[in-house]
């Protein structure tokens, strides 16, 4: 027979010593042991073993087992159900222990009060610095993160946004079928518009409570989509959402679509008194009793930025983590210096180059003058979203909303008609506007998102460029940390 | 459990009540951990009394120490007081209970390790022959099963517990392998080699003799 592993053979025998095998196999074992003998001892050697070990002298009893465990059984309730970790009898040595020693750090921290005070203080500062640079340094930030309804009525009646604290910088913006899109970041805003509230706006209207919460769901709707659509970049760089600009005509018109009818005149003379430029046309179809409030559509996490930087503009598509970006932003306790910072600085840059952009199919342009940053974007250009505009929303009078860049624009009409003007040049390979792995930016497939490949390799008509009045120079990347 | 049936006090009444309660009749242990968890705590003190020896044999093969036999065997029944009330069947129970005792034994024998405990009969053990020879006197067949239980410490643990379950428990590869938490493979594999060290480990030693 043949000769089994030392393994196999001791697995066989203890399974054959624990009458484990089938009949079958321990037929055959025991040919194999008849053949082994050495085996076969060994069998017995563990037969004589486990005979050993069952008659291994085992501990006595203990007759007080149940009465002991008793008893611990009761210290271990007695021991749950008491709130200190020690016995009762020291409850009030330790009682006076820690009043002593809290009565003693007491006065030795009066004693020390300033000191304290003065290293707390110089800590906070400290700790609160370095937290802000971790969190803004090199993130992309969004320019607008704590509006309230009255700014956004503001907006919807006039297409400003105070920028800074004092209002003296602000967005403007507005889009209609002949000139499209135009957005313009500007200082020193002197046109001063009433301040309109939620509340005053109502009361106007007449509103009922119905209509009102209306109202109010459309301003929270829109002041969500206002503080998604325009982000800073840490090194001078602007993304605008490409539908920020109709955002206040749509609420002009779906605010009006939720009036009755007495209640639509009322928001026409509303907007004449209140200075606004825009007016809504009741068409004859409209219907004459308010519609129900419908849910704001949701916005694509993947969308259309006009993305600005001091050497480049391009329309591109951006997938920005807004949860993550306010979340820092909120973390940064609200000091938005760094923002406004940013606004300003990249205002300064711009003006500094004072360069007119003419592309030779401009449907993208960009103007820049003293305090003042333009976007032109031209109908065709961008793909729009399918929002729904219950009622047109118009101009009052055709020079009703001017922006300063426009200004500029027929200048620089004038200078390339006198063949003064530079002529553009396409863009070069070389520079990222916003480079991928920005902090909160996520390149979109297909579109490689914020890189520059991506800017180029879109349709001609879609890029321009700002081309510098100086040489060229290599801007570092605007979230590089 | 209710907050009543867990005070002491009547812990103490119902242990009384039963040591005057005519014999109770003999009863199996679903049957018995059903009173308990209805609140009868003299069906407890019956599940101890059953099983208390098994526990406290199986802690003693374990260590070879009897001072720390009870400690241990108490640990394990608190152990069982606590989670009785949430038993819900799914092995048997004096499975469960070799289970926490293994457990309970491995706990303290980490403890042990990490203390270098030596206790006082270990030092007795360790201590000369000839103080050995004056303390105890053994007849030859003791002395052989005195060098099982030497053998049985000097295996490690984790081939101590499977040798000790099947040749001195009795559990069938089945239960092994619930009281180990492991396959009946690994079971077959351990035993298997733990039956192996240990012949080698007596060989010699009763070869000495």
């Amino acid at each position: 027979m043949k000769t089994l592993s030392r393994k196999k053979v001791r697995e066989l025998l203890t399974l054959y010593l624990d009458e484990r095998l089938d009949e079958t196999s321990k037929a055959t074992f025991r040919a194999y042991m008849l053949s082994h003998p050495d085996v076969e001892a060994e069998l017995e050697a563990l037969r004589r073993q486990r005979e050993l070990l069952r008659s291994k002298p085992q501990v006595d009893p203990n007759e007080w087992f149940w009465q002991r465990l008793s008893v611990r059984l009761g210290e271990q309730e007695r021991h749950a159900q008491s709130v200190f970790p020690f016995s009762t009898k020291y409850v009030p040595v330790a009682a006076t222990l820690a009043v002593a020693i809290v009565g003693l750090l007491g006065v030795l921290a009066y004693q020390r009060r300033a000191g304290i005070e003065n290293y707390f203080f110089e800590k906070k500062d400290y700790v609160n610095t370095i937290y802000q640079k971790g969190i803004l340094q090199g993130n992309l930030l969004p320019l607008f993160t704590n509006l309230n309804k009255d700014q956004v009525l503001q907006f919807a009646l006039f297409g400003t946004l105070p920028v800074d604290a004092e209002a003296k910088t602000a967005l403007r913006v507005d889009e209609n079928k002949k000139d499209g899109a135009r957005i313009e970041l500007a200082e020193n805003e002197t046109r001063k518009h009433p301040a309109v509230t939620v509340e005053e706006f109502c009361r106007e209207i007449e509103v009922t409570p119905q209509q009102r919460r209306s109202v109010d769901s459309i301003l929270s709707s829109a002041r969500d989509r206002i503080q998604e659509s325009v982000f800073l970049g840490e090194n001078k760089s602007l993304a605008v959402h490409a539908d920020l600009a109709k955002y206040n005509r749509m609420m002009i018109s779906h605010i009006a679509a939720n009036l009755g009818q007495q209640q639509r005149k009322r928001f026409q003379k509303f907007l004449v008194a209140s200075r606004s430029p825009y007016t809504f046309v009741v068409s004859t179809e409209a219907p004459m009793m308010p519609r129900a409030a419908a849910p704001p559509p949701e916005r694509s996490s993947i969308e259309q930025f006009v993305v600005i930087t001091p050497d480049s503009c391009a329309i591109t598509q951006l997938r920005i983590n807004l949860r993550d970006l306010q979340q820092r932003v909120t973390a940064t306790s609200g000091n938005f210096r760094v923002i406004d910072e940013r606004a300003h600085a990249l205002m300064r840059e711009m003006a500094s180059r004072r360069v007119p952009v003419h592309a030779p199919n401009p449907q993208l342009s960009v103007f820049s003058g003293s305090g003042y940053l333009g976007i032109r974007v031209e109908n065709g250009a961008l793909t729009h979203s399918s929002d729904e505009m219950p009622f047109e929303v118009i101009a009052r009078e055709p020079q009703a909303i001017h922006f300063r860049f426009e200004s500029q624009e027929v200048q620089d009409m004038q200078q390339m008609l006198e063949g003064r003007a530079r002529p553009s040049v396409p863009m070069v390979p070389g520079e990222s506007p916003l480079p991928p792995g920005s902090a909160g930016v996520e390149q979109v497939p297909g579109h490689r998102g914020l890189d520059l490949d991506s800017v180029i390799s879109a349709p001609r008509d879609r890029r321009t460029q700002v081309r510098p009045a100086q040489p060229r120079r290599r801007h570092p990347s605007p979230f590089e940390l | 459990m209710s907050e009543t049936n867990k005070n002491p006090q009547r812990m103490v009444d119902q242990a009384i009540a039963h040591e005057t309660r005519p014999p109770a009749q003999v009863m199996d242990d679903e049957a018995l951990i059903t009173l308990f968890q209805s609140g009868d705590e003299g069906a407890f003190r019956q599940l101890v009394e059953k099983y208390a020896q098994r526990v406290r044999n199986l802690v003693y093969s374990i260590f070879n120490d009897p001072s720390m036999v009870d400690d241990i065997a108490q640990e394990v029944f608190i152990r069982v007081y606590e989670g009785l009330p949430k038993f819900r069947f799914e092995s048997s129970f004096y499975t469960w209970l070799y289970r926490i005792a293994v457990n309970k034994s491995r706990d303290e024998m980490r403890k042990r390790k990490a203390k270098r405990f030596l206790s006082l009969h270990a030092l007795l053990e360790n201590s000369n022959q000839e103080l050995q020879t004056k303390l105890r006197v053994h007849q030859e067949d003791n002395d052989a099963k005195e060098l099982v239980s030497k053998a049985l410490q000097r295996l490690p643990e984790k081939f101590r517990v499977p040798i000790i379950l099947k040749d001195i428990d009795g559990l069938s590869y089945e239960e092994m392998a619930e009281v180990m938490q492991c396959e009946i493979g690994t079971v077959k594999s351990r035993l298997s080699r733990a039956r192996g060290m240990m012949r080698r480990i007596l060989t010699p030693l009763l070869a000495e003799r």
